[in-house]
């Protein structure tokens, strides 16, 4: 790609920024969209429960990442700090859809309404198995299952310390197997 | 991954059905990346680029001036949002469903016109799609249409006629969308959506993920919903009147109208829907559906360069209001533009008039009435009673409207 210089010059062209000669943080967070979006993807709907959602949850970190690149260039690790970002966002906006969901529960129920089309059976048990599971052991299962992350990524993700990441996600498989062998 | 067992990743799989139907759309990114900060030696650097700062801003308030003067425009590649017609996209079917008419290999919107169809987007692969695709068959309030998204022809003919579904999945009318095309058009990112479309064409709701109860309970309401009166011919030359009401406007009968929030303008029996742009004084027309049953309120001049829109009154306090709001500008309430390349001209008659002449042809119009004109060419329109005589030109010029009430 041949940078554009005289339109980059031309601070009030809309596609200024698109012109402007890449730094090396930007392609990288570019690239790194491209690679794994997938995999945010997932995570991110893990998390929060909708596939719209996740995909603005996404959308935004990264875009969050591009309008810091000033701060994102003195660090080391790129990946880490956007999967904080996708799972701190994610995480407060299934707060905030849940309290809103709570709110919108002691609605009355209208008349003729048929039963709400949710999981049933197993999955039901399963959702509330996950569900069930403390926040920190849930996000070091997403992210080891979900994205593949090593431990160290997980580790600077969640800001624990590596070693913490083994003993979470054993300790969350242990916690789900048995809920979902009481469930069913 | 050996650190977690097969039993805890199938049932993980089973948690989050991964099915982004769109790829990473990185320019979605940069729209939402607000401005990077400036260093303040970009600071000085912009001082000196101010001459074409000044340029770039005057270019950009003549072009918010053209807008304005303009009006939204649809961008043809932007997807269909709710209240936009669905778009024209060609929805080829793999498997059929005479119950709707949905018989042709090639099949679009336009065809289907006159039935709700709820379209979901689906495929073969996860959980949620086939509770999907079960929920679609299982409402027969709709005309229902699987659209198998991003999977080969053959393997949505093989979904369609329920030999990779589940168990209670059977057989729906199924278009195949392998690239996505269909999605994109509709605006769909993720597996399942619905969209579902009224009577006129019109995108009303759409939704990811599985639907909860009371989605069945809304396709029910809408397909009870009257099918939309055509407008008149284009071949039509002369101005078209409808007189869209009877003098007997008992308003104290009419109940209040509950619509989902972000509803559409919703179809009156008798109505003619009407867009009006320019920035006019009048901010109410109501009219009232022939059996009684609706009252209607559209509301204009939205306090933008261009307003479009209508909408129920949704309570018995937001009907009185308008009405009030009516009375208070002289009993009349009028506004006029243009849609589909027609001037329109929709009036509210409360009380003092009972003419209402079209270049130069008398027509007569009953008390406490809704009339709505298409007029090919511009037109000059004189309301007449008792209570005076008003005049309004088709079209109107936003620039030196009237307040259009009159009073």
């Amino acid at each position: 790609m041949t940078p554009n210089i005289s339109a980059s010059d031309l601070g009030s062209a809309p596609d200024a920024r698109s012109a402007r000669p890449r730094d090396g943080v930007e392609s990288d967070i570019e690239s790194l969209y491209r690679a794994r979006f997938p995999q945010f993807i997932r995570v991110a709907r893990a998390i929060v429960g909708d596939g719209e959602v996740a995909r603005e949850v996404v959308q935004e970190a990264f875009a969050k990442a591009l309008a810091e690149t000033a701060s994102l260039r003195q660090r080391a690790s790129l990946e880490p700090w956007i999967w904080r970002t996708v799972v701190n966002s994610a995480r407060d906006r299934r707060r905030s859809d849940g309290s809103r969901r709570a709110r919108e529960a002691g609605a009355a129920p209208l008349e003729g309404l048929e039963a709400p089309a949710g999981p049933t059976g197993r999955d039901s048990a399963l959702f509330a198995a996950i569900a069930a599971l403390p926040e920190r052991q849930r996000h070091v299962l997403f992210l080891r299952h979900y994205a593949d992350l090593d431990y160290r990524t997980i580790a600077q993700t969640l800001a624990i310390r590596p070693g913490t990441v083994a003993a979470t996600l054993h300790a969350a498989q242990a916690s789900l197997r048995r809920r979902l062998e009481e469930g069913t | 991954m050996s650190d977690i067992d097969p039993g805890i990743r199938e049932a993980l799989d089973r948690f989050v059905v991964e099915a982004p139907v769109l790829g990473p759309d990185w320019e979605d990114v940069r729209a939402r990346a607000p401005r990077p900060h400036r260093s303040r030696w970009a600071l000085a650097r912009r001082g000196a680029r101010f001459s074409v700062g000044l340029a770039g801003a005057l270019a950009l308030l003549g072009l918010i001036a053209l807008l304005i003067i303009k009006g939204p425009s649809a961008d043809d590649s932007a997807p269909a949002a709710i209240g936009d017609p669905g778009p024209a996209v060609a929805l080829p079917i793999v498997y059929p469903d005479p119950t709707y008419a949905i018989n042709e290999p090639t099949t679009t919107l336009a065809s289907l016109r006159g039935q709700v169809v709820v379209l979901g987007f689906l495929d073969d692969r996860c959980a949620d799609c086939k509770a999907a695709a079960d929920l679609l068959y299982s409402d027969p309030s709709a005309a229902r249409l699987a659209v198998a998204t991003g999977i080969p022809v053959a393997r949505a003919r093989a979904f369609a006629t329920g030999r990779t579904g589940p168990r209670a999945h059977r057989a729906i009318a199924t278009a195949s969308d392998p690239d996505g095309t269909i999605a994109r058009a509709f605006g769909v990112t993720t597996l399942p959506s619905f969209v579902v479309v009224d009577r006129g064409g019109v995108i009303v709701r759409r939704l990811s993920g599985l639907p909860d109860g009371g989605f069945g309970i809304y396709l029910a309401r809408l397909a009870k919903e009257p099918a939309p009166v055509a407008l008149p011919p284009s071949a039509e030359t002369q101005p078209h009147l409808a007189v869209l009401d009877d003098p007997a406007l008992a308003l104290a009968k009419v109940p209040s109208y509950l619509l989902p929030a972000r509803a559409p303008c919703p179809y009156v029996p008798g109505s003619l829907r009407l867009a009006a742009t320019g920035s006019h004084g009048e901010r109410f027309i109501v009219g009232r559906a022939l059996d009684g049953s609706v009252i209607q309120a559209i509301q204009m001049g939205l306090g933008r360069g261009t307003s479009l829109g209508c909408g129920a009154a949704r309570t018995a306090a937001a009907r009185d209001k308008g009405l009030r709001q009516a009375r208070s500008r002289g009993h009349l309430g009028v506004t006029s533009g243009q849609m589909a390349g027609r001037y329109t001209l929709a009036i509210l008659v409360l009380d003092g008039y009972d003419q209402i002449e079209i270049d130069g042809k008398v027509y007569p119009i009953p008390h406490n009435a809704f009339v709505g004109t298409f007029s090919e060419k511009p037109a000059i329109v004189v309301i007449r009673g008792s209570a005076g005589e008003r005049r309004v030109s088709l079209p109107e010029d936003p620039r030196r409207a009237p307040s259009g009430g009159g009073g």
